[in-house]
């Protein structure tokens, strides 16, 4: 079937044990029937794993997908999806993120990157439009997500490249560790963390310089107007959303008393407790093409842990 | 009329719609690197600073789409009166390269 607007049409293979770096058209007949992010990762996963593998082992892959909307002026398409046979349940593993990695994935011209094998030593992944590359991560090996970030955008000399990391707990493949996005976001279900570190996989780093085409602008922008306004004029979900993040939903949990401190250890948090996380605020945030600055950072000004950062 | 781009920096929360919705009306497709507004970013610091492509016609699909109202338009004469010597957040935006 033809390409389609909205899809690049290109999957990038990775084979971590030979170090061999393939490009390969995207099944367009797929596309269409299992939408793109999660429907066709999970569609190649299916397809791609034997039956009772070992979700640490070498046969395991990794298929971090986009979809037809990301890098698009959608609101909150901006999210990408990382799929794999999960440690955790040894089941489907599949977790999303935000963060601006998948709309630069999109422009570096993929839409799916598959990860199969495993490296002997740490590596990452500098994708940087055409050019692909698997370069050594011993000095990397034991840093945050942080602080492998700030090192990867130095090393290819790019600022803007994002960045996706795993820290020490994807390092020493704890079943539920996370795999962190440039932005201070975490694709936290089903430890794809672990399966990264299973591969000896520290990073990817991706930079796009290209575009995405959409077949009707007008029409799409009468739609994503009509959404963003209604969205922005709804002041219940866009004040909250942009102030509080997700976090304003857990006023249902407090009411019900059911958010736990230390794992109920501690106690539960009260609304008291909550308001105080306010003078932590430091900045609104969004991903990219989104409205809704649901990721907001905070930063803590005094005490032990002065000049500490994080996101909310 | 000249125009100049006031961009509120604190406002700004870095979702790069101006560089998706310039760059679609430019060239037709969302290629931010082609875009004639760019978002400059200190990721560790969360800074956003807007920059404006020297072939920017002000046509104001930039400052449409601008959800948190970091972005307006005023003209030359106005910005010049009221932005000379301040030290305030939100600054005219400066002039970067186009590609």
């Amino acid at each position: 079937m033809d390409k389609m607007n909205g899809y690049t049409g290109n999957i990038l293979r990775v084979n971590l044990t030979t170090q061999r770096i393939t490009r390969e058209g995207l099944n367009m007949d797929l596309a269409r029937q299992f939408i793109g992010g999660r429907g066709l990762n999970l569609k190649y996963l299916y397809d791609e794993i034997a039956l009772g593998i070992d979700p640490l082992g070498l046969d395991n892959k990794i298929i971090v997908g986009v979809g037809p909307c990301n890098g698009t002026i959608v609101p909150g398409s901006q999210r990408f999806t990382i799929t794999t046979k999960s440690p955790l349940t040894g089941f489907i593993g599949d977790s999303n993120s935000g963060g601006e990695i998948g709309a630069e994935i999109k422009c570096a011209g993929y839409d799916m990157i598959i990860i199969e094998g495993q490296s002997g030593t740490p590596v990452y992944l500098w994708i940087n439009d055409d050019k692909v590359e698997l370069k050594k991560a011993d000095h990397l090996w034991g840093k945050t997500t942080n602080e492998t970030r700030r090192a990867i955008e130095v090393e290819v000399g790019d600022p803007d490249a994002c960045v996706i990391s795993i820290g020490a707990g994807g390092e020493n493949m704890v079943k539920f560790a996370n795999v962190i996005a440039d932005l201070g976001r975490g694709s936290g279900r089903a430890g794809t963390g672990a399966v990264f570190g299973s591969k000896k996989l520290k990073a990817i780093a991706v930079r796009g310089t290209g575009g995405v085409k959409v077949a009707d602008y007008p029409s799409l922008k009468d739609i994503v107007k009509r959404n963003q306004d209604a969205w922005i004029g709804d002041t219940r979900f866009y004040g909250r959303w942009s102030r509080g993040g997700p976090a304003y939903n857990w006023y249902n949990y407090i009411d019900g008393e059911m958010l736990g401190i230390r794992n109920y250890q501690g106690g539960v948090f009260t609304k008291d407790m909550f308001a105080e996380l306010g003078k932590y605020f430091s900045k609104h945030k969004s991903s990219i093409s989104c409205p809704v600055s649901c990721n907001n950072s905070c930063v803590i000004r005094a005490g032990k842990y002065a000049g500490r950062r994080g996101p909310r | 009329m000249e125009k100049v781009l006031i961009v509120d920096t604190d406002k700004c929360t870095g979702c790069r719609v101006c560089e998706l919705a310039c760059s679609v009306t430019k060239h037709g497709e969302f290629v931010p690197s082609k875009s004639y507004i760019r978002v400059m970013k200190n990721k560790d610091m969360d800074v956003n600073i807007v920059a404006l492509g020297t072939k920017c016609d002000f046509c104001g699909e930039c400052v449409e789409w601008c959800a948190p109202k970091a972005l307006q338009f005023i003209s030359l004469e106005e910005a010049t009166i009221k932005w000379k010597g301040t030290k305030v957040g939100s600054l005219p935006a400066p002039l970067i390269h186009s590609v």
